[in-house]
């Protein structure tokens, strides 16, 4: 992909055609029938200090994308170019395991379940110090003032660093969590859904803390979500995925206001609104996901599209920049005018 | 922002927290803990539980005549009764006894005789021992003192065939039945973690491997093994080293179950969230195995083994019982009972099958406590 | 026609504790909200508000130890010829009685948010549909089998006859809570709970169960009560709202009123904090300060008086305000709106 704007911010990460495909295996000697495409040549890339939203619902692939990045699974094929602190350019995804274990100074995760991503048989200080000691960074005192600045820089008191996380709420434990990610100072952030399993008012406080590090710290965040309004929050631009391909990436304005893939459109349409009054505007997509083990020729869309043609239906289509900065996978970009959503500012709420 | 929250946080926090602090800082143990306490059962059977290892360790102060000193004439003597007063003052005594033999039916008569009070003293003097193995003494929590003496005189039990104090016998036993208990379950629960673990972690071939060789162990019928087994033991060994030998029998077969456990508990721990984390924080293969999978079943290995040690003890009363296993002049509670086999005892002795209690007793007080410690571990908060 | 201002269900003081060794959990702690005859009543709250807990209260399906201290639960029955008959109080009648096992499935059904746990796993769909409608109407088996085809047509599963021999599993998200909802419907009842239906599904398969849920609602002319803690669902499907918190009712007020007129600053506080799509990218959220208190630790006064932004010392830390009218149909409990 060519970059079009003239004062080019630099590219963090740089991923190009991923694949990750599952083998099915049937029978007694487990020969492989078929595969399930989660990840089918995904392309795409984030500047450094930017918030990339990645979209799409169960099945999509977005998880696997954000864990092939991070190499806690094994990429099938594909380059996954980061751009270490160093100035040089490696490919994550063909790093021996000794480098890799460095690299991963550089990037780290926060998890989707606030109670599974935490060892509930570690305190506080184990678990955001973990990174720490595994990479040999300091005395133990050394590592106990690092504990107690992450936990400061998430809102949390330091004399917690002894308790164990039984003790806290699912919006602390997520802080925790944060806390983690944040103590070796990486670079690059893939959050994996961090606020969908809490509570409306703590998503807020979640958020909120995420923009503030994210100025405070210089990271650049994959942002993984099923929520279009999080995503629109956060995000700098957005992705959106379906059925393991990359249907369209645009900034968060252009995506919403005016999406160029049905898809997108569909999924801005089928998000409820906190509004009553608009409720005749909504646009209710027919039939089923896709399975990703054995996807519809052509375009995977095409069962569930009111756009589709016969060459949506025999033809895979390529992602294309239509506009600068601005991609999509649609035989029908450049003709179709999408609904999207209004910028308008809500009124009479609060 | 997080300033703010923290501030309010702050409030919150000192608000409710004072007391919850324990609750908060509680390691798994301590939560375990406080959980078990509260289920009353698993307590009784730990206290007796306690009692039998208090057996184990003073196993011979607390036996009054030389286990294996017998005098034929003395055989099948019926358990005599303990008096605590004497008249109206207090005095531990027994009366003394004078056989004789039926000259019809050739059967042993014990009459007791109430003008012969023989005082039963507390720390007497009895037969030498190392106690715990290292100091001589020979002071018994019971005995008689001179002139009388301990192994003609007093016998709370009553004795077996051969003469021999039942009760001294029974304390014996009790240490051996015990300890090869847990002998062969902590061999079993190093073979059944790390194979388990191994399998669990690893999967793919190793797994296979593993889960066939398990398979057929499982399959192998385990009475007709252990007395191939038991003959294939030379017959010139030594006590000790048939002990070793049973030991090892039982828990080569033992580790099977706990390995299977470890196995299902590592594959879905590989999945969790925090394995992936602390992955991607550096740490190495054995760091995750040890330092964030293990405790995390740790509570379940404890309870399982509690669960384990009662058919061990029943595999080695069995098999000594049968013949196959412990033999005179080694004691267990099977070999005691291998004497009690026939309906004579059941009519004229039957206080040699005394030993049965206790093996009904550790059995049941392993399996409470044993729930009880299943029920503390799981589910972890 | 039902007279939509006569009682179909009413909720009055309900207070429902769960005594654990730890503590009494009070779960909900004097609720009293209303449901109009083929209206939709949303339920809004984050967690431990209670909501679920209210909703299983009604219909006396409560998790051990859970019990019902007080208050009434006013339903009205249907009577022999299909007319809306008498006012009974739930409350009263056995958990576990014929009453209420007739009531269960017959005239107040639940849609649960898991469809996978709430099928089980060894019986097939028609199975299991055509048991609930043995249980509550006077067919036969064929005859069952019948209604079950045609309610699984009617809640748009493709191919009817095939799905009505698989196994829950083999159906997807979508289909699945399709199938509980023609369970739940198969025996016509007056009022749907639905714990939050769409939870656990995608957004596009959220919306075509939604517009379902509309269309099925007109044609079988019943009530719903949905429950959700998705805010732009109850903006779509709800008539009347009721925003509850520590198992309370704060607010209870039509759509329009909640989301355009909210009294209650918790209300106010959680519609601001909402992200929504038509926001600036990157925007900040005005978040409520502080978090959701432990059940155990409920404050003194008002629940939320330690996160207010109007909060009023000396009186929201005192007192706990009722629910007082201040439009028609408008109701709050809270200090900034009493005595006037």
């Amino acid at each position: 992909m060519v970059e079009s704007t003239q004062q080019a911010p630099q590219r963090l990460l740089d991923v190009t055609d991923l694949r990750k495909y599952f083998p099915i295996k049937k029978g007694f000697l487990r020969k492989q029938v078929g595969a399930i495409r989660a990840v089918d040549d995904v392309s795409f890339f984030i500047n450094e200090g930017e918030t990339l939203g990645l979209v799409g619902e169960s099945g999509c692939g977005k998880t696997t994308t954000s864990r092939c990045i991070l190499r806690a699974v094994e990429p099938t094929s594909g380059q996954i170019m980061f751009r270490s602190t160093i100035g040089e350019e490696v490919d994550v995804a063909k790093l021996p395991s000794s480098q890799l274990r460095l690299l991963r100074r550089e990037m780290q995760m926060i998890f989707q379940d606030p109670f599974s991503s935490l060892n509930p048989r570690m305190t506080l200080l184990d678990i955001v110090g973990e990174p720490l000691t595994n990479h040999n960074i300091g005395n133990r005192s050394e590592r106990e003032d690092r504990v107690a600045d992450a936990l400061k820089l998430v809102g949390l008191r330091p004399e917690f660093m002894r308790r164990f996380p039984h003790a806290f709420s699912g919006g602390q434990r997520q802080r925790i969590g944060i806390a983690r990610a944040l103590v070796l100072r990486p670079r690059l952030i893939v959050a994996d859904e961090p606020v969908s399993a809490l509570d409306v008012s703590v998503q807020a406080q979640v958020l909120n803390l995420m923009l503030d590090l994210q100025e405070e710290l210089d990271l650049t965040y994959l942002f993984v979500a099923h929520d279009l309004s999080v995503v629109k929050h956060i995000s700098d631009r957005v992705a959106v995925m379906y059925v393991g391909k990359m249907v369209e990436v645009a900034t968060s304005e252009e995506l919403f206001a005016q999406p160029k893939h049905p898809y997108t459109s569909a999924l801005l349409s089928s998000n409820p609104q906190p509004d009553p009054r608009t409720r005749s505007e909504r646009v209710v997509l027919q039939g089923e996901v896709a399975n990703p083990a054995d996807p519809p020729l052509g375009c995977y869309f095409n069962p569930r599209c009111s756009y589709a043609t016969d060459v949506c239906r025999s033809q895979p289509p390529q992602l294309t920049e239509i506009s600068p900065n601005h991609f999509v996978s649609c035989h029908r970009a450049e003709e179709l005018e999408l609904p999207g959503v209004a910028m308008a500012k809500a009124d009479g709420i609060g | 922002m997080a300033e703010e929250s923290a501030a309010l946080g702050r409030a919150l926090d000192d608000a409710a927290d004072r007391s919850s602090e324990r609750v908060y800082s509680a390691t798994q143990w301590q939560l375990m803990w406080w959980r078990l306490r509260r289920h009353r059962l698993a307590m009784v059977a730990a206290v007796v539980l306690i009692g039998f290892y208090i057996v184990v360790l003073g196993a011979n102060f607390l036996a009054i005549s030389d286990p294996q000193f017998s005098e034929a004439f003395r055989g099948e003597m019926p358990p005599q009764r303990l008096h605590f007063f004497d008249g109206w003052s207090p005095g531990l005594y027994v009366n003394g006894v004078s056989g004789a033999r039926d000259l019809k039916t050739f059967k042993k008569i014990y009459v007791n005789d109430p003008e012969v009070k023989i005082p039963v003293r507390l720390f007497a003097r009895g037969y030498e021992y190392k106690f715990l193995g290292l100091i001589r003494t020979d002071r018994h929590l019971l005995g008689v003192s001179a002139p009388y003496k301990s192994e003609e005189t007093l016998f709370l039990i009553g004795t077996d065939v051969q003469g021999r104090d039942v009760w001294s016998r029974l304390m014996l036993a009790t240490r051996i039945s015990m300890l090869i208990g847990l002998v062969s379950v902590v061999i079993s629960l190093i073979l059944g973690v790390v194979l388990g673990g191994v399998s669990g972690y690893y999967g793919g071939w190793p797994d296979i491997i593993i889960q066939r060789v398990i398979e057929i162990l499982r399959s192998i019928p385990t009475i007709p093994l252990w007395m191939g087994i038991a003959a294939a033991v030379p017959r010139e060994w030594s006590i000790i080293k048939i002990y070793f030998a049973i030991t090892i029998i039982i828990s080569l077969i033992g580790w099977t179950t706990l390995a299977r456990e470890v196995r299902g508990r590592f594959l879905s721990l590989r999945d969790e969230d925090f394995v992936t984390a602390a992955e991607l924080s550096g740490a190495s293969k054995m760091r995750i195995i040890f330092r964030h999978m293990a405790p995390s079943f740790l509570s379940h290995i404890i309870a399982s083994t509690t669960l384990a040690l009662p058919a061990i003890i029943i595999s080695e009363t069995s098999l000594s019982f049968l013949g196959l296993g412990l033999r005179p002049p080694a004691i267990s509670w099977g070999v005691m009972l291998q004497a009690a086999q026939n309906v004579q005892t059941i009519a004229l002795t039957p206080w040699l099958m005394v030993p049965a209690v206790p093996v009904i007793g550790a059995v049941l007080a392993f399996n409470f406590l044993g729930d009880g410690l299943r029920d503390a571990a799981d589910p972890y908060g | 026609m039902s007279n939509q201002t006569e009682e179909f269900l009413s909720v009055r003081n309900l207070v429902t504790h769960f005594p654990l060794d730890e503590g009494t959990v009070v779960a909900v702690d004097g609720a009293s909200f209303d449901v109009q005859a083929g209206m939709t009543l949303g339920i809004v709250g984050e967690s431990g508000c209670g909501k679920s807990v209210a909703a299983r209260s009604i219909l006396r399906i409560l998790d051990k130890p859970g019990v019902i201290v007080d208050g009434e639960i006013r339903f009205r029955r249907r009577s022999a010829n299909g007319e809306l008959g008498e006012v009974v109080d739930l409350t009263t009648y056995d958990a576990d009685g014929d009453e209420m096992r007739s009531i269960r499935g017959g005239e107040i059904a639940y849609v649960f948010q898991e469809p996978m746990t709430s099928f089980s796993p060894v019986h097939t769909i028609g199975n299991q549909l055509m048991e609930a409608i043995l249980l509550h109407r006077n067919v036969s088996k064929k005859e069952a089998e019948e209604i079950a085809l045609d309610m699984l047509r009617q809640v748009g599963i493709p191919l009817p006859e095939e799905r009505i021999r698989q196994y829950s599993f083999e159906l997807s998200g979508g289909l699945r809570q399709r199938a509980m909802i023609a369970m739940a419907l198969s025996c016509n009842p007056s009022l749907l709970i639905a714990d939050e239906p769409t939870t656990a599904l995608d957004v596009t398969t959220q919306a075509q169960i939604l517009e379902l849920l509309q269309n099925l609602q007109k044609d079988f002319g019943m009530a719903v009560m949905l429950i959700t803690h998705d805010l732009g669902v109850i903006a779509e499907m709800a008539d009347n709202v009721v925003v509850m918190y520590l198992g309370k009712v704060v607010e209870s007020a039509p759509v329009d009123d909640i989301f355009h007129n909210p009294k209650h600053p918790y209300t106010k506080a959680l519609l601001e904090s909402i992200p929504r799509v038509q926001s600036g990218s990157r925007e900040k959220l005005a978040s409520i300060t502080g978090s959701i208190p432990h059940p155990y630790d409920r404050p003194t006064g008002c629940a939320f008086n330690p996160r207010c932004p109007a909060f009023m010392e000396g009186t929201c830390d005192v007192g706990e305000p009722e629910l007082t009218n201040v439009e028609s149909n408008h109701q709050v409990s809270c200090f900034l709106f009493q005595g006037g």
